[in-house]
């Protein structure tokens, strides 16, 4: 399989198209997670992937992954006092950081790093989505373990847990660091080489206070009376996103359950050769030799089956990123509502505006009531009325003006990211698909190979 | 066992019929057999009441034989039902207790895997028995001994093989070894079994376990093996997916070929199952041999012990001397002993009788061993048969398996074609 990355990963090199978006680089995150992923061949494919991506750097763009290397190394259990003083223990994860041009003339500087809990992650990102309200800004992995099964315990100590969770973190990092916007943030530049103050320097920012409520953002949804066009297709697109990789992540649990079952039962083959082996004089060693085959062959399916849960984390992280999508959305449909309601105000002021100037009342009013029972006003206050509105119409009309400005400047922008995310997503889920094949195809010539071996000492009995 | 799937199927590639195929008997010499058909009969049974059952087609030509204008020349042909072929075993069990006659194919459907094949008229399940049935004539064509059997040659080739008179004569004398065999498992024990035996019907019980235990494991993974085609989501998928959507379907239909090829590799194993399964039947045949060589065993020791029991009793009476506690010893005790004219007669009877017992003995001790040499002859051809039938069997299976392994490779090879496309 090592071979396999490393052949794919030649191969893209030739074929991507460096004027492209991120889409070359996300083939090379992809590659480092599942390089990453494997224990057994960690260290020979992650020096391979820093190479490779190395190579693929893109020339445009102030990309903060150009200028640094980023990584989560490791991840450490802690046992500290938290907020209500009571004893808890957390996890807390090594990030490290390593200049670009020292490697590339070939020095190998020690890195640069510090620990970080998940909640600043959280923190991070919840910065990042109120400064950049039309980023799809890449999720997290996911806090709590869902979709498990079989042996994946639903454990947040879990020591496998821990480290698909790590390689979530890192992909994070990797994502907004080679964001053509997102990258250039200094909050983030921080977050990776300011281990204590981070946390108060981002509350100082003030952030939270535009964030935007949820209630607020949700009631905006049910008034927009005219949406943008481009903020109905983003909705339609994130909720068949989110539906059908919920759909996929199911159907892929049921598989990998009885893929699972399939593979095992090899094992107990070999068993049952092993006991027909202590019975037979002559067949005997011949028995016994395929036995162990069986028990090899069932053994190394876990190895795969642990790499086939990598392509259910990367399934994970899209539905994650649906809800990242429509989180874009939700904040333009509040920008238009604003709009509207600005609109709305302005359209009532320009008509009382008419009706102080013309006399004539053609709405129902107070004011009309009013008059009708104790006759108009006198010119004076008419006027002085007047002016007011005056102002307050050419001010209202600045406002819808710059309303109008940014919601139109908003949803390009939006639209532009999620044309960038969707080729971001298809680039990934093609090579998703390809790494399923070729895990596949590995699978079969492992089969071959270990049933060639039982056909030969089937030969010599 | 491989042989006879070649009769009907040419797809069983590591199945050659002459190939490897040692023994040729007189009678495989002389003509070609096969169960070539299977049909649906109606009629009325023994207590009148209408019945549907399967009636196989024995088929015999000479062998090699081509006619005068180059075609081959038309086989003679009988239907049999499956009730007349265990008939024949039975006599065959019956006329040579020594010898481990082949099984055949099971009555009823068992170790099923999908609910389908657990009907007897369904016709997986007939043209699996057919094949079975094939095999046992075969089987018996090839061996040594059985095959130059009268009756065995009639039935392939007569339709009324066995008389009604010595029909009835087999039923009774197999119910009644039954019984005899059963006697002796239940309530009596040899005393010196012989070591041989004993071990070989451990073996076979040992053996028994083994394949019910392969065969278990294969249904189990038959079931999981099906059902995971069924969740293959491609297609799902590419009517989901609008700019990926060819290159899915595409990749969609790959798995679809996938899915049919591995339905006919699986059908191919339910052969290697059958397989399994007639060896497994084998072991009852051998574990029966060695009861009947134990009831012989323990005829032996009766009739010894009898001998033995006479012969003390003639010295009891010659010498006057009562060494072990009798009626006899009692009542001389108590009313006297007998006149002379009286022991002398009962001394004559008893020295009859010891003659008799001698013979007796003499005789069981030749059967027996007779029965020995005869056995182990054809337990050692057993042996050697079931080591290259075992060894094909897996070797084939292997195969199997990594022809099953290279469609795979082709097919996501394929779909990762489809997939770089995208």
């Amino acid at each position: 399989m090592a071979e396999d990355v490393k052949e794919e990963s030649v191969t893209s090199n030739d074929e991507s198209d460096l004027a492209a978006s991120d889409g070359s680089l996300n083939n090379t995150l992809r590659r480092s997670s599942v390089a990453v992923m494997s224990q057994k061949v960690l260290t020979v494919i992650s020096i391979l992937t820093r190479v490779v991506m190395l190579g693929q750097m893109l020339t445009e763009g102030s990309c903060l992954l150009r200028r640094m290397e980023i990584s989560v190394a490791e991840a450490e259990k802690r046992s500290g006092k938290n907020a209500v003083s009571i004893q808890e223990t957390y996890t807390v994860y090594l990030v490290e950081t390593r200049p670009m041009d020292a490697i590339a003339e070939g020095h190998n500087p020690p890195p640069d790093s510090l620990w970080r809990r998940y909640s600043e992650f959280e923190l991070l990102r919840n910065y990042l989505i109120v400064t950049y309200p039309y980023i799809v800004v890449p999720p997290l992995p996911e806090k709590r373990a869902e979709f498990v099964w079989h042996k994946l315990s639903a454990d947040n100590m879990d020591p496998d847990f821990v480290e698909r969770r790590r390689i979530g973190l890192e992909n994070f990092l990797l994502r907004v660091a080679s964001h053509p916007v997102l990258s250039n943030n200094e909050m983030l530049y921080h977050f990776l080489t300011k281990e204590h103050g981070w946390k108060e320097m981002v509350y100082e920012t003030g952030f939270q206070a535009k964030a935007d409520s949820r209630l607020r953002a949700l009631s905006a949804t049910f008034r927009v009376r005219s949406p943008h066009k481009r903020l109905v297709e983003m909705k339609h697109y994130s909720d068949g996103l989110q539906s059908h990789t919920s759909q996929l992540l199911r159907a892929r649990t049921r598989v990998a359950d009885r893929l699972y079952a399939v593979y095992k039962v090899h094992g107990n083959y070999g068993r049952v050769f092993s006991e027909w082996s202590a019975i037979e004089k002559e067949m005997g060693d011949g028995l016994q030799s395929a036995g162990h085959h069986m028990d090899a062959y069932a053994a190394s399916v876990d190895d795969i089956l642990e790499e086939e849960e990598h392509y259910a984390d990367q399934l994970k992280e899209y539905l994650s990123y649906a809800e990242a999508v429509r989180a874009v959305c939700r904040k333009h449909e509040l920008s238009q509502f604003e709009l509207e309601m600005a609109s709305q105000d302005l359209i009532s002021k320009k008509q009382q505006r008419e009706e102080l100037a013309t006399g004539i009342v053609r709405t129902f009013s107070l004011k009309g009531m009013t008059n009708k029972l104790f006759g108009q006003e006198a010119p004076e206050q008419r006027d002085a009325k007047l002016n007011l509105l005056e102002e307050l119409i050419a001010e209202g009309e600045e406002t819808v003006k710059e309303k109008t400005a940014e919601c139109d400047e908003h949803a390009e922008k939006a639209w532009a990211d999620i044309v960038r995310f969707k080729d971001q997503k298809d680039k990934d889920l093609q090579e998703a698909l390809i790494n399923y094949a070729l895990m596949q195809i590995s699978m079969c010539k492992k089969g071959i190979q270990v049933w060639s071996n039982a056909k030969e000492c089937f030969l010599k009995m | 066992g491989l042989r006879s799937a070649v009769g009907k199927n040419g797809n069983y590639a590591a199945a050659e019929t002459t190939a490897g195929h040692s023994t040729s008997t007189a009678l495989l010499k002389k003509m070609e057999i096969s169960v070539a058909e299977a049909d649906k009969r109606t009629g009325k049974n023994t207590v009148n009441m209408q019945e549907t059952y399967t009636v196989y087609l024995i088929e015999t030509r000479p062998a090699e034989s081509v006619s005068e204008e180059g075609t081959p020349v038309a086989p003679d042909t009988l239907w049999r039902r499956y009730s007349e072929f265990e008939l024949l075993r039975t006599y065959l069990l019956v006329t040579y207790p020594y010898i481990i006659v082949p099984p055949l194919p099971e009555k009823r459907a068992e170790f099923v895997w999908h609910k389908l094949s657990a009907d007897n008229l369904d016709p997986d399940f007939v043209e699996r028995r057919r094949v079975g049935l094939e095999n046992f004539l075969l089987r018996l064509a090839s061996h040594p001994v059985l095959s130059n059997d009268n009756i065995f040659f009639l039935f392939l080739t007569e339709i009324f093989y066995l008389s009604y008179i010595n029909r009835k004569k087999i039923f009774l004398l197999f119910q009644k070894a039954d019984s005899r065999l059963k006697s002796l498992s239940a309530m009596f024990r040899v005393k010196n079994p012989d070591k041989r035996f004993t071990a070989l019907k451990h073996y076979s019980e040992d053996l028994s376990t083994v394949i019910s235990q392969l065969l278990r494991i294969r249904a189990v993974k038959n079931r999981w093996g099906k059902s995971v085609l069924k969740t293959l989501f491609f297609s799902e998928w590419s009517a989901i997916e609008k700019e990926m959507g060819d290159g899915l379907q595409s990749a969609g239909h790959h798995m679809d070929t996938y899915a049919a090829s591995i339905d006919d590799i699986l059908e191919e194993e339910e052969h290697y199952a059958d397989q399994l399964k007639e060896y497994l039947f084998y072991t009852e045949a051998v574990r029966s041999v060695c009861r009947k060589h134990e009831l012989i065993q323990y005829e032996l020791e009766m009739a010894a012990q009898d001998l033995s029991y006479k012969k003390q009793q003639k010295e009891e009476l010659e010498t006057g001397t009562v060494r072990i506690f009798s009626l006899k010893g009692m009542t001389s005790k108590l009313f006297g002993q007998e006149t002379q004219e009286q022991r002398e007669s009962k001394v004559s009877a008893l020295e009859q009788s010891i003659q008799e017992g001698e013979d007796a003995l003499k005789e069981k001790n030749a059967e027996s061993q007779e029965f020995v040499e005869k056995a182990w002859n054809d337990i050692e051809r057993f042996k050697e048969q079931k080591e290259k039938d075992l060894r094909e069997a897996l070797i084939s299976y292997a195969i199997m398996q990594i022809s099953m392994c290279k469609k795979g490779i082709q097919v996501w090879s394929n779909a990762k074609e489809c997939f770089n496309k995208m």
